[in-house]
């Protein structure tokens, strides 16, 4: 998985799309800034998602934070080892910690997204 | 005081260059972790771990009036306090609030040191320094020492290893907790001191404030293979709330009683006169209406400070700390709660970002040093027995 062929939210959210069906997951900066992640709750397949607003929680030790959702669509699978085994997110945020897969209902919001090198280059503005 | 720039400790530019992720605590930029609070907490648990708490306030209290200033001021007795111990108190106000917790360390019967919360250190000088007796001087030491904590298991090897000199002490382990002694760690003067805020056994040190990156050095490199990592302040409140030590600001503050806020123990309403003692007797006889009780959580979401306790459809509490326990692997509170409310066993709901979710009274501490086991090391299935 390269996250360099994701798109990304500035909300630190990416999506990886993979035809009609994209996945959907938190950044490596969202991973380390909120630190340890002890809790995921996630969506019930079925659940409609619209771009811009939470769909799910991850919280760690010291925050708890909103995942917002860069598409609109249906969840279509969620990741129930994400949900047991929360720390795949902290070690693996664009592979093994992916959280849901929506069928996304409006590609044209893909073009509202950034491209890796655009996240990366907020990511280090936020971080000077 | 929002304006202006965060106070530094000693040990700034050591943190800096460790890459800690630094957080602005009590006017002081401080390591909120190096690596992440949860192996910085495990740590602790499993062998040693290096706090840095130069933010902590440090007053010598000397002189003739020095031992009857204390007593007129705290509800516990100093009776039979001896140079060399230490003893944990709290500072009450007029309506017999907390306003701050602290140990007071014995040197002699004109000379002690008072550790105070880095929060409410200002606050605290000038309450002492009213209300000194005559023949009583107050110094503010917090500038020209420092103060550091090596807590968990392995301390006392990992304090021999960096070279320790305690004349009269013949085994640094055989040292009691809650007492102290002079001498020398790494060869720089040290006062050790047998205190912390973990829940583990431990020292606290204190020396010159030019000797402190020195002597933190030492210890983290003098136990050859196995490093003492240092610990940020997240893994401190994690530990703390293990352990059920309570923090000032959170889970009491100036509208709290001790009896409250379970510290009873530390009343003494038979000594002669100290602030608010007739407010606490009669606290005593009406009985509580409120009294801090230990939560946890059987769903995995953690009810946090300011989270409102319901039963049967009513708010009967709030949340004033609360984590996640990794020793335990569950969230972990404390909260006040009506006294019917707070027997172990009681079930509550916690009102956690909008929703109830199940929660528990359960007995205090939620970690017990030597009782409480703690979990597997993660990839090796082996399974560590309570010590």
């Amino acid at each position: 998985m390269n996250p360099k062929d994701f798109r990304f939210h500035k909300e630190h959210d990416w999506v990886r799309v993979e035809g009609d069906i994209a996945a959907f997951g938190v950044t490596d900066y969202a991973q380390k800034t909120l630190g340890d992640i002890v809790y995921v709750e996630l969506p019930e397949v079925g659940t409609e998602v619209a771009a811009n607003d939470s769909y799910a929680e991850v919280e760690s030790v010291k925050a708890v934070s909103d995942v917002i959702s860069p598409l609109s669509g249906i969840v279509v699978e969620i990741n129930e080892e994400a949900v047991d085994a929360p720390e795949i997110i902290n070690k693996s945020p664009y592979d093994e910690g992916w959280l849901v897969r929506v069928r996304y209902s409006n590609p044209a919001e893909l073009d509202d997204l950034m491209t890796y090198d655009e996240y990366e280059q907020m990511v280090r503005e936020l971080e000077t | 005081m929002v304006d202006e720039a965060p106070r530094r400790t000693p040990l700034y530019s050591w943190h800096v260059a460790a890459q800690a992720d630094m957080t602005t605590f009590a006017g002081w930029s401080m390591p909120l972790y190096y690596s992440s609070i949860l192996t910085e907490h495990m740590q602790v648990r499993r062998y040693a771990g290096l706090f840095d708490v130069c933010h902590m306030g440090r007053f010598m209290l000397r002189g003739s009036g020095a031992g009857q200033t204390l007593s007129r001021l705290i509800p516990t007795s100093l009776q039979g306090m001896r140079p060399g111990q230490a003893r944990y108190t709290v500072l009450l106000n007029e309506r017999g609030g907390i306003s701050d917790d602290f140990i007071i360390y014995m040197r002699s019967d004109e000379e002690y040191l008072l550790v105070v919360n880095a929060a409410n250190a200002a606050k605290d000088f000038e309450w002492f320094s009213h209300h000194l007796l005559e023949g009583a001087t107050l110094e503010d030491v917090s500038a020209g020492t420092g103060l550091i904590a090596l807590q968990g298991p392995a301390w006392a090897q990992v304090v021999g290893a960096a070279g320790v000199d305690l004349p009269g002490v013949e085994k640094l382990a055989d040292l009691p907790r809650f007492q102290f002694a002079e001498g020398k760690v790494a060869g720089l003067p040290t006062v050790i001191m047998r205190t912390g805020y973990t829940g583990e056994e431990g020292v606290e040190l204190m020396m010159d404030a030019d000797h402190v990156e020195a002597v933190w050095s030492s210890l983290l490199t003098a136990d050859g293979t196995r490093h003492v990592l240092p610990c940020g302040l997240g893994a401190r409140d994690t530990l703390r709330l293990e352990a059920a030590l309570l923090l000032h600001g959170h889970d009491m503050d100036e509208s709290t009683t001790p009896y409250e806020a379970g510290l009873g123990w530390l009343v003494d309403l038979d000594q002669g006169p100290f602030t608010a003692r007739e407010i606490l007797v009669a606290q005593k006889e009406a009985g509580l209406t409120r009294g801090l009780a230990g939560l946890t959580c059987h769903s995995r979401a953690i009810p946090r400070a300011g989270d409102e306790l319901v039963h049967e459809g009513k708010t009967v509490g709030r949340v004033t700390s609360g984590s996640f326990s990794p020793v335990l692997d569950r969230p972990i509170a404390l909260g006040y709660l009506p006294p019917r409310l707070a027997a172990p066993g009681t079930a509550l709901e916690g009102r956690v970002r909008g929703k109830l979710v199940p929660v528990e009274v359960v007995k205090r501490p939620f970690y017990k040093l030597g009782v409480t086991p703690l979990p597997p090391v993660k990839g090796t299935g082996h399974t560590e027995g309570s010590r």
